[in-house]
């Protein structure tokens, strides 16, 4: 199967991404390679095998509904670039 | 010319109604103070992990066995990615591909008569954040601010299969799911407050056509009768375009309930490739039969049972039955005081009549219980028992309401006495006929109903007090013998 420009166009706009013309290229043959990889393993015969979701056997892992202290104001909003009344501020969006 | 049929299906989002958050120990609670239940779970910060809330889980396989789903015994948890500042992982934790329950339906009555309208699935997701708007800043154009308040609170979405065929049925079967989920007590279910949010999916098409119509999805609709108005709006505009040679797009509209109209906010093509898969962070939920059957026993006796129960048990008209079995707390409110040896017509019209109004004049939640039933039950009592006329019931109603007071003891505050006593209405009775000569005169010459005026006067005279049907007996005897 090949990964199409397109198909990578598509990745780079749904991660908000810019590539460079090197990126661009270096990024095509990753992917492909990723495709050839999937496209071997499609060789085997998973028939009787339930998919694997995680390798930990995990079932019910659950909390009880009690509140815990969370993070004051300014430690949450440290780490954002600009803020304000208290929000993270982001460009403007609505 | 062609007719058209519409064809509804409706997501409902509902918030569970949690102490905490779905996956972290924030409070879930609505608060306006920005960004301050908020930890590193909720803001998806690197290397925080989820940890779901049983008391969740709970109250979303109560909700769907109210609404007669099939809760599945396996479920998990997926991802659904996309970049919106309200969310703050750039992914949604909800269950795509087996969700919590799957089927059940609601039955809806409306005045062409009771349909089942099909569910498809529940789902339990986490809520995204709030956005605001910025006072200026970032690029000179104002900007976005974005409050994790609400970020990852517990909700559950009720998708119906698309069997609603008006805008009515979409307004009753909305209404019929509040009345649902409130006896189920998983949700506050305020559509103005945002804990129940319904997005209608409308397409029309020819009436016989078995293929469904391109549809559009409309959201910001914050009440049940704005959906009604907001289901109407589309369906006469994807019939005029559709007429006049067009064709509908499939995309997302918002409601402008002001404006009364819907706009288009399309995103671009490929932006809803959402890229789905299993949430590895989360372990999968195993349900055993027992457990949702302990779950089912938790819920009340629900509306449909009661309804049918009162009419067969009480009497009572289908039409009252309707009504009060609506809110759960008006139909325990009822049950209850019924139990305490009332009247059920008599309790039924003061809780539709005196006590629906107060709920709605003084905007009190029903379900801070402003009247007990034991009051409401020694209130009827007075009455018939003649301690207390209707008029002065209402009023000693209101201060109940207000004051949470026992009615024998607003009663006696008030010094409120039904004067029965003959000898001392028969005084009353004879200063009024003096005072009013005229309506004497009246009566005289056949107008009758001039009695209605002067029992209102006795009632007047006597503060209210007075028995008014002795009055009008009193009135009646006083004036024959005067002709
Ligand atoms: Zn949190």
């Amino acid at each position: 199967m090949e990964f199409s420009e397109q198909e990578l166009a598509d990745l780079e706009m749904l991660a908000r991404v810019e590539l460079s013309e090197s990126e661009w290229n270096r990024c095509r043959q990753a992917f492909q390679n990723v495709l050839d990889l999937a496209a071997s393993l499609q060789a085997v015969d998973t028939e009787e095998v339930e998919p694997m979701i995680s390798p930990i056997h995990l079932m019910n892992v659950m909390r009880e509904d009690e509140i815990r202290p969370g993070l004051e104001r300014e430690e949450a909003l440290a780490q954002a670039t600009e803020t304000e009344s208290g929000c993270f501020k982001v460009p403007r969006i609505l | 010319m062609t007719t058209y049929e519409i064809v509804v299906g409706i997501e409902c989002h509902v918030e569970l109604k949690t102490k905490t958050k779905l996956f972290c120990g924030c409070a879930a609670e609505f608060s306006d103070d920005p960004n301050r239940r908020v930890c590193p779970v909720c803001l998806a910060l690197p290397g925080a992990l989820p940890v779901v809330n049983r008391q969740a889980i709970e109250y979303a396989v109560k909700a769907a066995l109210a609404l007669h789903c099939e809760v599945q015994p396996f479920s998990r948890f997926d991802r659904k990615n996309y970049y919106y500042p309200d969310l703050p992982g750039a992914y949604q934790i909800t269950q795509m591909f087996h969700p919590i329950a799957k089927g059940g339906y609601v039955d809806i009555e409306t005045t062409k008569g009771s349909r089942r309208i099909r569910l498809n699935r529940i789902h339990v997701e986490a809520d995204a954040g709030k956005l605001l708007h910025a006072s200026g800043g970032i690029g000179g154009a104002g900007g976005t601010l974005a409050d994790d308040n609400r970020a990852s609170t517990p909700l559950i979405e009720i998708v119906s299969e698309p069997d609603l065929r008006s805008a009515e049925e979409a307004r009753v079967y909305g209404e019929k799911l509040r009345t649902i989920l409130e006896y189920a007590g998983v949700s506050d279910v305020k559509m103005e407050q945002g804990s129940m949010r319904c997005d209608a999916n409308v397409s029309v098409r020819p009436k016989g056509d078995p293929v469904l119509g391109t549809r559009a999805e409309i959201k910001n609709v914050n009440s049940f009768k704005a959906l009604e108005r907001a289901v109407n709006y589309e369906a006469d505009r994807q019939i005029d375009l559709i007429e006049d040679g067009g064709s509908v797009v499939q995309e997302t509209r918002g409601w402008d309930d002001e404006k009364g109209v819907s706009i288009s906010m399309r995103l671009k093509e490929n932006a809803h490739d959402y890229r789905y898969f299993p949430e590895p962070d989360l372990p999968p939920i195993l349900l055993d039969p027992e457990r949702i059957k302990g779950i089912g026993l938790t819920l009340p006796e629900m509306p449909e049972d009661r309804k049918s129960r009162w009419i067969k048990e009480l009497n009572l008209p289908a039409c009252d039955s309707e009504q009060i079995a609506s809110s759960r707390f008006s139909a325990e409110l009822f049950d209850r005081t019924v139990a305490l040896g009332a009247d059920p017509k008599t309790a039924a019209n003061w809780i539709m009549g005196e006590w629906t109004r107060c709920v709605r004049v003084k905007g009190i939640g029903m379900e801070t219980e402003p009247v007990k039933a034991e009051h409401l039950a020694a209130l009827l009592g007075q009455v018939s028992a003649g301690k207390i006329n209707n008029k002065q019931a209402k009023e000693v109603f209101e201060e109940m309401f207000d004051t949470g007071e026992a009615p024998e003891q607003i009663i006696q505050r008030k010094g409120m006495v039904q004067v029965s006593d003959t000898g001392a209405l028969d005084a009353i009775v004879q200063q009024v006929l003096a005072d009013h000569p005229k309506s004497v005169e009246d009566y005289r010459n056949g107008r009758t109903q001039a009695i209605g005026f002067l029992v209102g006067q006795v009632m007047k005279a006597s503060k209210g007090q007075a028995n008014p049907g002795l009055a009008n007996q009193l009135l009646a005897a006083a004036l024959e013998a005067m002709k």
